[in-house]
Parts: structure tokens; sequence; C-alpha cells
């Protein structure tokens, strides 16, 4: 009798020594890998499309005939309000420049998103159309744009202006690491037009921030 | 604020010059092209300009800076007559053998010199890149008048200006107050004058005319598509939303809670056997 409840107490210390090997490698592991990630190069998000090698934005072969549309028919208004339908997300829309250090200036708030007024504006008949926010904040939380990685190809997006509204259609959905962006080709004032939605995403390290930025292409619609 | 004094040399007519007069306008020499603007800093003379004996401007009002054109690089033999003397008139003023690089930017001013001689200065406008934010401003003494400062906002920015010396900055974009004194003085002798600088572009400001006659005046040109990209777009500051986030520290005392674990239950295994084993 004494035996068996030894025996007993024997395999439940036997099971719990394993789960806590389990455990200890499995937790080992995943410390290990943490910093890894940050190394990641270009990872595709919610569509396979985005994860084509190019680091570079997707080309712009389409939708030329909607530019000259537009550009015959009228001027983009500065823009107010995004909206991504799907989503149900919405934010005002903040004029914003560079700050100090030569990084796009994004306003403070989570729930706001800047758009880069020294580019061109969404809906202008040429290049590239910039909105950024902070995805957090030490001080505010967490913001709307956490949605941005469930984005998909095809999704619509609004963007109210002064001149009305600008429809797009999502062309990619990026999660491309900081040291591989190319910031000449996101915010480049000629060419195809299109909107960009940049936010950051990746490994957060306590120095030095998040390691990547989450890119949402779009043409116009 | 470094003086770029990027002048053109002005060489007299040689045997390439009389070449290059031979085949017309357009010197045989590769196909790049060059940006050529001109600007008339003469007052009361309304004038015709011919580029190597042919004629470039007709009834050139004083005043007027001409749109870019796209010219073939090479180099040029420059003559202002009074309007309608024709490419024999007296010259007014002449540069021989300016050369204009290909893929340079080039504003060719007549303008007065320092003692009032009309003269033709031709310089190579700066339209490298800007940092992101940032806007550039050239200043040109192409006036009949002495050293000047140039002054934004009451503050002197360009001191000591000398024709045709010029001097440039990078500033922050928007409306700049602007007035030109006396070198070391508080003398006005143009402006103020209210001027607008866009980012990304250089916005080159001449002085033109004669203290003398009292009717110095400033032109502007404007050059775009000089801007630059933000260096980052910093999108978040707190790290609650990482996906990863900072899990180091979860991790880690998973590590050290298990580990403790599995020390304590095989002591525990190692007991019992010994106690079964007696």
């Amino acid at each position: 009798m004494i035996t068996d409840v030894r025996r007993q107490g024997g395999w439940r210390w036997l099971t719990a020594l394993l789960i806590s090997c389990l455990v200890v490698m499995v937790a080992g592991w995943h410390l290990a890998t943490a910093t890894d990630h940050a190394g990641e190069q270009l990872v595709a998000v919610a569509d396979a499309s985005a994860a084509m090698p190019s680091a570079a934005m997707p080309s712009a072969s389409h939708a030329r005939s909607a530019t000259q549309r537009r550009a015959e028919t009228k001027e983009a208004g500065q823009p107010q309000m995004l909206a991504i339908p799907r989503l149900e997300l919405k934010m005002p829309i903040r004029a914003v420049t560079v700050d100090g250090s030569g990084a796009m200036a994004l306003p403070a708030r989570p729930t706001e998103i800047g758009w880069y007024a020294y580019g061109p504006r969404p809906g202008s008949a040429h290049g590239s159309a910039v909105l950024g926010g902070h995805v957090d904040s030490r001080e505010y939380g967490v913001g709307p744009l956490v949605g941005l990685q469930q984005v998909r190809r095809g999704d619509e997006i609004m963007i109210k202006t002064t001149a009305g509204a600008e429809r797009f259609r999502v062309t990619a959905v990026q999660l491309i690491n900081k040291q591989n962006l190319d910031l000449r080709e996101v915010f480049k004032r000629a060419g195809e037009p299109v909107l960009r939605i940049l936010t950051c995403g990746g490994t957060y390290r306590r120095s030095g921030g998040y390691q990547a930025n989450v890119i949402v292409s779009a043409r116009p619609a | 604020m470094s003086a770029q004094r990027r002048i053109l040399s002005l060489v007299s007519a040689g045997a390439l010059a009389l070449a290059c007069a031979a085949v017309g306008v357009a010197p045989a020499q590769g196909a790049s092209n060059a940006t050529v603007s001109i600007l008339h800093g003469v007052p009361d003379a309304t004038v015709d300009v011919y580029a190597n004996g042919k004629a470039l401007l007709k009834n050139f009002e004083p005043g007027t800076l001409t749109d870019p054109q796209m010219l073939p690089a090479g180099s040029y033999d420059l003559k202002v007559v009074k309007a309608g003397d024709g490419p024999d008139g007296d010259a007014i003023m002449s540069a021989n053998n300016v050369k204009v690089p290909g893929g340079a930017n080039v504003t060719v001013v007549a303008h007065l010199t320092e003692s009032g001689k009309p003269i033709l200065t031709p310089y190579a406008n700066d339209v490298s890149g800007l940092p992101a934010g940032k806007a550039r401003v050239i200043v040109r003494h192409d006036a009949a008048a002495p050293e000047v400062d140039v002054r934004a906002g009451g503050e002197p920015v360009f001191t000591d200006l000398a024709n045709p010396k010029e001097d440039s900055a990078e500033i922050d974009p928007g409306t700049v107050k602007a007035d030109v004194v006396l070198a070391g003085s508080d003398d006005v002798v143009i402006g103020p004058a209210s001027l607008k600088v866009a980012e990304g572009t250089t916005t080159i400001v001449y002085a033109w005319g004669s203290a003398k006659d009292k009717n110095l005046k400033l032109a502007v040109q404007a050059i775009k598509g000089m801007h630059g990209s933000p260096n980052s777009v910093p999108g978040g500051t707190g790290g609650q939303a990482a996906a990863s986030a900072d899990a180091g520290p979860l991790w880690a005392s998973l590590v050290a809670v298990a580990t403790l674990g599995a020390a304590v239950s095989g002591w525990q295994l190692y007991r019992r056997r010994v106690l079964t084993a007696r």
C-alpha cells in the first residue's frame, strides 16, 4: 500500500520533470531566437504577391487611365480622413513634415495619422502620397493602425479630402525591415500615382524601437 | 553658408570658338544638353541676344528671366545688341567661349558691374539634392552697387557680398522677409520683400540695377526638384503592439520557473527511488 502511493507519487514527479524540461526547451528556444526575428528581410503579410523578393514597391503598371482622367479633371484636395471600410478603421489625417532628425514627423497620438505635406496629396496625378502613423505610443497606448497588417489585396481605402473622396484599391501589404526600406521610392514625387500607408511592425526593441515598417500600397480605384 | 563661387570662366575667343561659330548655334560636342536661363538685369535697354551668331532672344526687356531652355552642351559666343541691330550690330556686352557643360544648370545674367559697365556673367546653379524639409537660397550681386548684406527678418544672413559674387544657404522653407543693406550698415537699398521659399527647391535672388540711378531691384528664379526623402518613418514608440514584443523577459522567467520545477521534481524522484530501494 505504502509502496503504491510512493510509486504513484513517482509518476507525478516524473511527469512534472518531463513537462518542466519541455518548457525549458521551448522557452529557451524562444529566448534564443527572439533577437533573430529582427533580421527578417521581407515578410509577406496577408497577401502572397507581396512576398516577391524585390524589396522595392510593387511596380506601377496599371491605373494609367484613371491617372489621366484625374489629371484632366481636377486638383486633389487636402486630405482629412482615412477610412478602410472592411476593417471599420477611421482616422483623422493631419498634415505633417519632417522632425529635427530628418524622419517623417508623425502625430503623437496613434489615433491620428500624418500625411507628408511636402509630397503629393492622395488623388494627385503623380507620385506617392504618404500617410504614416504610430501603431502604439508609450503615452497613449495602441492605436487603430495595429490592424494595418490585416489589410488584404483588393481592399478599398477611402480618403476624404477638402475636394471630395478619393478611392484606392490595395495592391500590396508588406512588412519590410527598416534597413532595407527604399525611402526614395516610398516618398517619390513623380511617376504613377500611389497611396502608401506606413506604420511600424516586426520586433520591438527597447533600444531602437520597431525594426520594420508595415507598408500598404494602393492604386487609384 | 559656404560661399559657392562657381562662376564660369569667361575666355576670349579662340580657335575653338571660331570653329563653333562656323557650325552654327549648336556646337558639335556630344549629345548631352544643359539647362540655360537668361536674366536681363541692365536697366533701360531692350536688347537682342545672339549665340554663336544666331538669334537666341529678341526684344528682351530689363527685369525679364527666360524660362529654362535645353541647349546642347558646348561653348557659346554670346553677344547682346540693341534690339533690332542684328547679329553684326555693336555689342553692348559680349562673352566668348562660355562653356556650358552637359547636365549643368546655368543662368547667364546681363547686368552692370559695380562701376556700372554692362557685362555678361554665367552662373552654374547648384541643383544638388537637399535633405527632406529643406530649401536652398542663393543670392547674387549683379547691381552697380558696393558690397551688401542680405538680411532675413532683419538679421544678416549673407554678408559682404560683392558684385558679381554669389552665396548660398540651406534654410527651412517658408516665407522670408528679406532686404538688402549696404555691407555692415542698416541702410536699406532694396526691400523689404516677401520671399516665398518652397521645400526642395533652389530659390535664386538677384540684386540688379544701379544704386546711383536709384533703380535697384530684385529678380527671383526658382528651380524645383531637389527635394530629399525623410530618413525614416518611426511608426511606434510604445512597443505594446509588437507581435513578439520584448517577450524576452517572459520567456526568461518561464525558463527559470521550469528549471526550478525540473530540479524539484528530479530531486523528489531521486528521493523516492532511494526510499523504494530501501
